[in-house]
């Protein structure tokens, strides 16, 4: 028994020590190859880490990192809030009722695979300039996601069970409240955590449409000012926070989890 | 005629009357040259207090009628009556305990006795308490917290037979709630509910 812990906790050390390397060496990687200037002397040292690492520390010491950081959060926040309010009890719906299900699904899975981007001037036309067609067009990248997992939960849960609290007396009230949400959350949160990809994706480019705030305008402002370094840095902290993003959501989902 | 009087013999009829006849019921699946009649006519009576087997084999419809007298079903012919009323849809006085547990997954073995209580809008205290009596008695005194996933097939049986017991029915069907699990636990729930059964039709009474 305690030889099969100590050797599960190896492996756990193991694993993580590999992470570790894994990323020691893509950073060992991107150095030099701009150090190196292995891609051309256009990449030159200004793109590597070092000189990102070294911009994040400035950006973070005035403040730029913290007040573009929020302005983006608060708009993904936001588009990620519209998607599940609306994207969750839909799910529910659909997923509910069968027939809706064979109606809506074509139409869901076109308008799913139309990139939001496509629809930038139509939401430029209805929202004007500023934060609302990026936070539009954040919610419509996750309400999809949101919207089909939730349906696909609600569609599986066993039949066995909602005979089972009829069997007790439950009107179709109480089997919703005491089967059909408890049993699909987890794919609720499966696809709020889809969707905060999709969304987190969609983010940046949706900042550089008109907006003077946020981290996708950064990216814009720094290829505009020459500073590659902050160029980088703003790369490094949009996929440090989308990764951190993730694990958030992972950690929920397993909150959530029933099964295993 | 007066009221009292009536009410007397109502109460003398109802004692004399059987809990459960069913009348030349029948129920077919679909129409036509795929009709399968699941069920044959067929009529019979049960008591207050009796224990009473169907048996047959595989697909003869014993399943089927169950579902019929629980209210998940209705009979195409004849009539399902039980305490002389016609069995309109399933209700927690004839619980009907499945071939299989259909325990829900994400709670407790505590919270899966308490659901019939919930629905019946018992306060959460008295459910709490009532669900921990029966477990004990089950043999599970233990295991309130553990999950569905956590306990063995025999286990998970006692756990439904458990929540089916704490709305104390009037009536108990049982669809073989132990073909799933092996010979000598079911030899021994088998005893177990036999023994329930002699301590009479409210095992709610400790
Ligand atoms: N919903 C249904 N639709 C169509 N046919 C059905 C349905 N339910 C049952 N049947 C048919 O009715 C017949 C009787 O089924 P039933 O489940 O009542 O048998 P059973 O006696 O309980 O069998 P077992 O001992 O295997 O559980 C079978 O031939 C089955 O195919
Ligand atoms: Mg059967």
């Amino acid at each position: 028994m305690s030889g099969l812990k100590s050797s599960r906790s190896e492996g756990a050390a193991r694993r993580f020590l590999l992470r570790i390397a894994g990323i020691a060496l893509f950073l060992a990687a991107w150095q030099a190859a701009t150090s190196f200037e292995l891609l051309g002397p256009v990449f030159g040292p200004a793109f590597g880490p070092g000189a990102g690492g070294r911009a994040l520390l400035a950006m973070a010491r005035s403040g730029v990192l913290f007040e573009q950081t929020e302005a983006s959060l608060g708009r993904f926040g936001l588009g990620l809030l519209l998607a599940v309010v609306i994207g969750g009890p839909l799910g529910f719906i659909v997923g509910y009722f069968r027939s809706l299900e064979e109606l809506t699904t074509v139409v869901f899975q076109i308008l799913r695979m139309t990139s939001p981007l496509a629809l930038v001037p139509i939401a430029l036309i209805a929202f004007g300039v500023g934060s609302r067609p990026v936070v539009f067009l954040i919610a419509y990248a996750a309400v999809w996601p949101v919207v089909l997992s939730t349906a696909h939960g609600v569609s599986r849960v066993s039949p066995a069970w909602k005979r089972m609290v009829r069997g007790f007396g439950a009107r179709d009230g109480s089997v919703l409240r005491k089967v059909i949400v408890p049993a699909a959350l987890p794919e609720l949160v499966q696809g709020i955590r889809l969707a905060v990809g999709v969304g987190w994706i969609v983010l940046v480019p949706a900042e550089m449409l008109g907006v003077d705030s946020g981290l996708g305008y950064q990216i814009l402002d720094s290829r505009d000012r020459f500073a590659y370094d902050e160029l980088v840095a703003t790369i490094l902290v949009i996929g440090l926070l989308g990764l951190a993003l993730d694990l958030v959501l992972r950690r929920l989902k397993e909150l959530v989890s029933w099964t295993a | 005629m007066d009221g009292v009087n009536l009410r007397a013999r109502a109460s003398l009829l109802a004692e004399a009357l059987p809990l459960i006849s069913v009348e030349e019921a029948a129920r077919t699946f679909g129409a036509g040259p795929r009709a399968i009649e699941a069920l044959g006519p067929v009529s019979f009576e049960v008591r207050s207090g009796e224990f009473f087997c169907i048996v047959g084999p595989s697909g003869c419809g014993k399943s089927t009628l169950l579902d019929l007298v629980a209210g998940f079903e209705r009979p195409d012919a004849g009539r399902v009556l039980v305490g002389g009323r016609p069995v309109l849809g399933p209700d927690p006085r004839r619980l009907l305990l499945f071939q299989e547990h259909a325990l829900l997954p994400w709670r407790s073995a505590r919270a899966n006795v308490e659901l019939g209580l919930e629905l019946a809008g018992v306060p959460r205290a008295d459910r709490r308490e009532r669900a921990r009596g029966l477990l004990h008695e089950m043999g599970l005194a233990g295991f309130e917290n553990a999950r569905p996933r956590e306990l063995s097939g025999g286990m998970r049986q006692r756990v439904s037979i458990a929540r089916a017991l704490a709305v104390d029915p009037d009536v108990l069907l049982m669809d073989e709630p132990l073909g799933a699990v092996d010979a000598l636990t079911r030899l021994r729930l088998q005893d177990e509910l036999l023994t329930l059964q002699r301590r009479g039709a409210r095992p709610s009474s400790w």
